[in-house]
């Protein structure tokens, strides 16, 4: 009877075990002072890259549907899907992290970013080498489901292309070591943006820099600002040139952890040669994100862009937005867009975007 | 020319005097408190988190990616607290040292019991768990022992030439901590078996230490805020159970513990949870001082 019973507890720890070890392969048992313990040690399941898919999609209503390529914006009238994304990350080897995400539309699947980034090189350098979101001023550099808004800024998108300026090359980045924030990056990569760099030529590559500078104004905010430009020859015909600027501000104060006040706006200019002409463009964002309680964020958004060489167009937009963060991990934002063109229909659109988040738990970036 | 040499020759004089003393950043003002015991002189110490902001919730702002780019050692909490922000800096920072798996960097969680480990699965429909344990440890004082010398022999990897030194701090802080103890249990005695809500997990390892007893959270969840059918349960074992304490973390929302205290007659307390946290919380030993007087207070 009492072997039986003995057997029996055997199985039972056993059948127990498995739960008990999932993630702790190896213990270790020190004593340190009164305490006895055991440390958990990560397990062999910790080699898989870490692996998050994100939902992003939106109710919208317009007054007149969008026409031509919306990118990540809400395209027409109905229910969107604006994208999943499908993210893997992970540190490769004591010198290398990667970063793949791909984007799943309803009926297509894209590389939205794929590269590998340093992390052994001395002097505050850094490589990354791949497909990126280039690091033109704020929004460009950010992820859809991270945007503020629904949709991307009107200067975004109409001097930089609905997909952005989003390239196959390389990065090198420079953090000087100030006692402040300061970061050069320059971006050599092949031209494939339709909007404006796809010069036909072998050596028509896009060339483009930022520098940027940070400083924490008081123990409660934050001031970064930064400078960006780009060159490269677009296909309008050989050799014809184009040449992006770009200004950006975030004030960002935040009192509490979770009170905070952002103000950002950035400034876009592009001059671009075609055989005909020299057209100069111009737009910019500003937009106000305020969280007045841990789950809940309130916005404003002012928009314009003109082209300067046809004075009749000229957009401007303006957007109020109220979200809901249940979790980190879920998402609820309703938007509401009233879009003036000039000598063309005023728009109306209200959106309703839901995102969802799974898997690996994300840092966001600032 | 003559300019642009000047320029990289400042750079090399900064670069230079960075090496004089060991560059420590600590993600916590209570890491930091216990690094600047066994560091001293030593070390050049800089913090992130505020002690009265949420260490779950904090932001890579750029001014800490300089930091941290700067750093010979990066001592964070580690079970997953800093999973929100300390990745990114640790990239964004262009700093080999520092990266995690390299000699600069280190998670003070290393050698401490850690409670709440989850068994079996677990999904966020539970909130905000963390699956190595809840990573408030530092409110045990026992605790700090650990960090302590965890801290003083990665401080004497880096700088080996004053590694006794760092040691002998360590030792130092342990004896006057061990003092202190023994008086604070003394003080705690008391304590042991009352009840209290809580609004997060943060008090775990501190009620472990002082016997208080976990009567419920303000939060129906981890992470999640309350809600008033989650209060009026609330409300409902408060007055039960006789429960006459409540307290909140002073980075959360107020309100929800002052209606619970107010419907149920509890008495409420606002704390902070870190050195810095409030004032006259200027060092390690100043934290449990003031909880436990704090506490008592109430109770």
């Amino acid at each position: 009877m009492k072997k039986k019973y003995f057997m029996g507890l055997i199985i039972f720890s056993l059948l127990l075990n498995p739960f008990k070890s999932w993630g702790e392969t190896k213990t270790d048992t020190k004593t340190i002072g009164p305490w006895t313990y055991q440390a958990p040690s990560q397990g062999a399941g910790k080699m898989l890259p870490d692996i998050s898919v994100i939902g992003n999609m939106s109710g919208a209503y317009y007054s007149k549907d969008p026409t031509g390529e919306t990118g990540d914006d809400p395209a027409k009238t109905g229910f969107n899907l604006t994208e999943i994304e499908v993210g893997l990350q992970s540190i490769i080897d004591p010198y290398f992290k990667g970063d793949v995400f791909l984007a799943f539309n309803t009926d297509s699947v894209g590389i939205e970013e794929g590269y590998i980034t340093t992390l052994a090189l001395p002097k505050g350098l850094q490589i990354r080498a791949g497909k990126f979101k280039l690091p033109f001023g704020r929004q460009n550099q950010k992820h859809s489901h991270t945007w503020s808004f629904a949709d991307n800024p009107l200067v975004n998108k109409y001097l930089l292309g609905v997909e952005g300026l989003n390239e196959m090359g390389v990065e090198v980045s420079y953090l000087l070591p100030t006692p402040f924030f300061l970061q050069l990056q320059t971006t050599v990569t092949n031209g494939d943006n339709d909007a404006d760099f796809s010069g036909a030529r072998k050596k028509d590559l896009l060339y483009q820099t930022r520098l940027s500078t940070s400083v924490d104004v008081s123990t409660n905010s934050t001031l970064l600002v930064g400078g960006s430009a780009a060159w490269g020859d677009n296909s309008t015909g050989t050799g014809k040139l184009t040449s992006l600027y770009g200004g950006d501000m975030l004030l960002k104060w935040k009192p509490q952890s979770y009170r905070s006040v952002s103000w950002q706006t950035e400034y876009l200019f592009r001059k671009r040669n075609t055989p005909l002409a020299t057209n100069n463009d111009q737009g910019f964002y500003s937009y106000v994100d305020y969280q007045f309680l841990k789950r809940w964020h309130a916005g404003l958004r002012y928009d314009e862009v003109g082209f300067l060489s046809d004075s009749i167009s000229k957009e401007y937009r303006i957007s109020p937005m109220l979200t809901f963060t249940p979790t980190e991990f879920s998402l609820l934002r309703l938007q509401y867009d009233d879009d003036k063109p000039t000598g063309a229909d005023r728009v109306h659109a209200v959106f309703l975007q839901i995102q969802y988040s799974m898997g690996a738990h994300g840092a966001h970036n600032f | 020319m003559k300019k642009l040499f000047l320029v990289l020759l400042s750079f090399l004089v900064f670069t230079n005097s960075a090496y004089a003393k060991l560059n420590v950043v600590a993600t916590t003002t209570n890491l930091a408190a216990i690094a600047s015991e066994v560091g001293g002189d030593l070390i050049s110490l800089k913090t992130l988190a505020r002690g009265d902001q949420d260490p779950h919730f904090m932001e890579p702002k750029p001014s800490f990616v300089a930091a941290v780019g700067q750093a010979d050692l990066v001592i964070a909490v580690g079970l997953d607290l800093e999973i929100g922000w300390l990745p990114v800096l640790l990239t964004q920072s262009r700093n080999p040292k520092i990266q995690k798996g390299n000699a600069g960097y280190m998670e003070s969680s290393e050698g401490i019991p850690a409670l709440e480990i989850p068994t079996g699965g677990i999904d966020r429909s539970m909130g905000d768990v963390h699956p190595f344990g809840n990573p408030h440890y530092w409110l045990n004082p026992n605790n700090g022992i650990i960090i302590a010398s965890t801290i003083a022999k990665k401080l004497g990897e880096l700088d080996a030439a004053h590694a006794d030194q760092y040691k002998a701090n360590a030792t130092k802080f342990e004896e006057t901590l061990r003092a202190k103890i023994a008086g604070w249990n003394q003080e705690i005695a008391s304590l042991r078996g009352q009840q209290i809500i809580t609004y997060h997990k943060s008090f775990s390892y501190f009620m472990d230490w002082t016997g208080l007893k976990q009567g419920g959270y303000l939060e129906p969840k981890p992470g999640i805020p309350p809600n008033p059918s989650h209060l009026m349960e609330l409300i409902d074992s408060v007055q039960k159970q006789k429960i006459p304490l409540i307290i909140a973390e002073n980075y959360y929302d107020p309100k929800p513990g002052k209606e619970l205290a107010e419907k149920t007659g509890a008495k409420y307390l606002i704390l902070a949870t870190s050195v810095g946290g409030d004032k006259g919380i200027n060092n390690y030993f100043d934290l449990f001082d003031y909880l436990i007087s704090k506490i008592k207070e109430a109770l």
